[in-house]
């Protein structure tokens, strides 16, 4: 099951106290994912895609224009649109173990299901790789390992959409790319909406059907591309890919110079 | 996880200090140096001690003030979290609650107790009264601010995962605050171990309050004196236990 | 000759130019811890007429709830004097300490006169130390004459004194605390017994001195033996001026100077003092009663053992 998620004429601006002008974060994005489609988007630092994700999620509100999920106006976060937060070890719960962790988007079932509900975690943690890990305290676990706590319990809360923030921004090269696999193949798996927002250029092309590609400030939607590789996707083969790194290539100069002609700065 | 054993003889470099003090103390009292009717020496308040303990009258005056403690203590922890919560979590409630704690916070407990007696009377309720009125407040003003200092991330998680916001305060805001409650209690334990000794001495009937009073009234100074060390090591007792339950209940402490 | 009026003159501007100021410098500081009760009127007394200065002592009292609480004072050095009860000289003595009664304080003679007593609400049918079982009696301190004979009384009248609670509530505040309810019964005396007595609502349910030991000698005037050692001048000036003022008070009973005096530092309401008599002060101490009450204390084993009177109760006071 998935959701149409979509940025209707989007604005977003930060009220300037006493004498700051107010800050615009970015100005009538308009932008959608459709049901089951996998959309990066990448921008330049400061350039406010987390704001956006933020708002798809219901945690903030747009100043103009609306968050629409299938047909209705997202105010505040909706069930089943689930966020994976930057900073996933502020996210976890560090007074549970890993396995009540999980298990935590599902505990105010009734009582007869918990059986049933508790080996549905383990699955999960299993699917992530955190197999004889479930006794274990988040503290007890690396970085990577714990952003697959948090993959994990997004899965056990049924998501219809997945909203990443940066996710793997914090971790190595290699547990990247073992977490990107991950994710991809959980996606395939249950199908749902995925919205990425990250910095990574060949991330996003790596893991996206489509990547939004945000200016800088004033930030608005300088282009969406179809990036058209075929899945399933490969860390070697898809990266060695000439229709690859065209992409990149062309992404990248995108942020670089920013979408009126010169090179905008960091 | 086993801890690192602290090497043995840093532990005993703890005990130097005190050892030197008692016997300096025990040295002017031979000497004469200090007044044996006002402050006798170590040696005596360890016999008359001793002689307290062999007697078993220190049980029920340690029972009553144990007991009373206990009252206040957990009353003022219920209340101060629980209020603490509130304001934090509520505009509202912080608006028609904050004046009032902020007067009443720092007026000095012993100056309510006149007024205490003319609406309570003298004794228990006015005892438990005093301890509670002692020990909430910092209870509260760290449970308030542990709930504020929380991650914005974590109550987003919260939020995004459908929870309630009476299962909100239970399964994340009070689990995350504990810390941060915990060092208020810490604190609370030694404000309300003051307070309830001081009840008793105004109020009580019983206790290691009254028995310091009581022998003081009596200038049986050496008994007094062996109270105030049970007084102490009472104090030390609470101390201990309570770091053995902050262990147990925050093993992530500090530890992300 | 005209050199001896110069030299006369100058050492007339001299004697002339010298501070006049009441030789306050000349003056022995001796300071001396109280209780705001009738006890110690004719010691205020004392002051107000000059007695004192006349013998070149200036007294600086301190209030305290009692002897209790003054004796510790006395024997840590913030106090030359301090008035206290015989019990709390007593059981001071007993523990070691340096302490010497030098002069009288008060007593109860003549149980027609005796205006200390057990007090309580008229409508709460307290009769009897039987009918405070299970209830509260306010003492000024425990451990005192007052909480002594109130445990005789309580005994003599038919109750357990074990069962009546002891609550400290100093006497000025002894009258609210059993309106209020905060206390079943107070022990109270002059001139706050006097005041409530005028006043309607409490009766006045016994009489512990006389009822139990009647010429008891409760107060006195208490030193360090140290200070009877090194300034035995002082004592002696402290005693003869104190009995001076004893002997003008007993003049002055139902004199409006007496009884304003006490309303001085008692706050006691004048009026109400002058509608009964305030009681006669001792200008000495009677050792046999403080031996009976010495014998009172080690049967309700508050004394092991039997002390030697001659050494506390110095010649001065007897």
């Amino acid at each position: 099951m998935s959701q149409r998620l979509g940025f209707d004429r989007v604005s977003k601006v930060f009220e300037g106290t006493g004498n700051d002008a107010d800050f615009v974060a970015f100005d009538d994005i308009t932008l959608e994912a459709a049901p089951s489609e996998f959309l990066a988007v990448v921008g330049p630092s400061g350039c406010g895609k987390s704001t956006l994700l933020r708002m798809a999620a219901g945690l903030t509100d747009p100043t103009r224009g609306k968050v629409v999920l299938d047909g209705r106006p997202v105010l505040e976060p909706p069930p089943g649109v689930i966020y994976l937060f930057q900073q996933y070890a502020k996210s976890l719960f560090a007074w549970r173990t890993v396995i009540d962790n999980v298990m935590f988007p599902v505990e105010s079932a009734p009582r007869a299901r918990r059986g049933e509900l508790r080996a549905q975690c383990r699955d999960y943690l299993r699917q992530v790789g955190l197999d004889g890990f479930e006794d274990k305290y988040p503290w007890q676990l690396s970085g990577g390992m714990q952003q697959r706590v948090a993959i994990a319990r997004a899965l056990a809360a049924d998501p219809q959409v997945l909203l990443l923030d940066e996710p793997f921004s914090a971790v190595d090269a290699l547990t990247r790319m073992e977490l990107q696999t991950l994710v991809l193949q959980l996606w395939e798996r249950r199908k749902f909406t995925a919205i990425l927002v990250t910095h990574d250029v060949e991330e996003a092309i790596f893991l996206a059907d489509r990547v939004a590609v945000l200016s800088a400030r004033p930030t608005s939607l300088s282009e969406v591309i179809h990036v058209g590789l075929p899945r399933p996707r490969d860390q070697f083969a898809t990266r060695e890919d000439p229709r690859f790194l065209k992409l990149r290539h062309h992404i990248t100069a995108s942020l670089l110079t920013g979408n009126d002609g010169h090179v905008a700065s960091a | 996880m086993s801890r690192r054993r602290e090497p043995l003889g840093l532990g005993l470099l703890g005990l130097v200090s005190p050892i030197l003090v008692l016997c300096i103390w025990e040295l002017a009292s031979r000497l004469g140096w200090t007044n044996p009717a006002l402050l006798p020496s170590p040696s005596q308040i360890i016999a008359a001690l001793f002689a307290l303990m062999a007697s078993g009258a220190i049980a029920s005056p340690l029972a009553h003030t144990v007991g009373l403690f206990a009252v206040g203590y957990v009353l003022a922890v219920l209340i101060g979290t629980g209020i603490g919560i509130a304001m934090a979590t509520s505009r509202t409630l912080y608006g028609l609650l904050e004046p009032l704690v902020e007067i009443v916070r720092p007026i000095p407990k012993p100056a309510l107790v006149p007024v205490l007696f003319l609406f309570l009377g003298i004794g228990k309720a006015t005892m438990i009264t005093l301890v509670v009125l002692a020990s909430v407040f910092p209870v509260l003003i760290s449970t308030f601010q542990g709930v504020r200092g929380l991650d914005p991330v974590l109550l987003e998680t919260a939020r995004t995962l459908q929870v309630s916001r009476a299962r909100t305060i239970v399964s994340v805001i009070l689990p995350a605050s504990l810390p941060m409650i915990l060092a208020g209690m810490r604190v609370a334990l030694g404000v309300g171990l003051v307070l309830v000794i001081l009840a008793e001495m105004l109020a009580g009937e019983d206790g290691i309050g009254f028995r310091i009073l009581d022998l003081e009234r009596s200038f049986q100074i050496r008994d007094m004196f062996a109270w105030i060390v049970v007084l102490v090591a009472l104090g030390g007792a609470l101390t201990k236990l309570f770091d053995i339950a902050e262990r147990r209940l925050v093993p992530w402490r500090g530890r992300s | 000759m005209r050199r001896a009026f110069v030299w006369l003159g100058l050492a007339m501007l001299g004697l002339a130019a010298l501070p006049t100021a009441p030789a306050a410098a000349d003056l022995e500081k001796v300071r001396v811890s109280i209780i705001p009760i009738g006890d110690v009127a004719p010691l205020f007394a004392a002051v107000q007429n000059g007695y004192f200065r006349e013998v070149g002592l200036e007294i600086d009292t301190t209030p305290s709830a009692g002897g209790a609480a003054g004796i510790p004072g006395l024997v840590g050095g913030s106090f030359d004097i301090a008035y206290g009860n015989v019990v709390s000289a007593l059981l001071a003595a007993q523990q070691g300490l340096d302490v010497k009664v030098i002069a009288a304080g008060t007593n109860v003679t003549d149980p027609k006169l005796d205006a200390t007593g057990i007090f309580a609400k008229s409508d709460s049918g307290i009769k009897s130390g039987k009918d405070l079982e299970g209830k509260s009696i306010a003492v000024n301190t425990r451990n005192n004459v007052i909480w002594l004979y109130a445990r005789a009384w309580v005994k003599a009248t038919g109750g357990d004194p074990e069962r009546v609670t002891f609550k400290e509530v100093p006497f000025p505040q002894m009258e609210d605390a059993v309106r209020q309810q905060r206390v079943d019964a107070a022990f109270m005396v002059p001139p706050f017994s006097i005041v409530a007595a005028q006043k309607g609502g409490l009766g006045k349910v016994g009489m512990p001195y006389s009822d139990v030991q009647p010429g008891v000698d409760v107060g006195q005037y208490v030193t360090t033996g140290k200070l009877l050692a090194t300034k035995p001048d002082t004592a002696k000036k402290f005693v003869a001026a104190l009995r001076k003022g004893v002997e003008w008070y007993n003049a002055n009973l139902t004199n409006e100077a007496l009884l304003t005096l006490i309303s001085g530092y008692t706050k006691a309401d004048v009026a109400l003092l002058k509608l009964a008599p305030v009681p006669t002060a001792p200008s000495r101490t009677d050792i046999s009663q403080v031996r009976k009450t010495m014998e009172l204390m080690i049967e309700s084993k508050l004394l092991p053992a039997p002390l030697d009177l001659d050494k506390i109760v110095d010649p001065l006071a007897r």
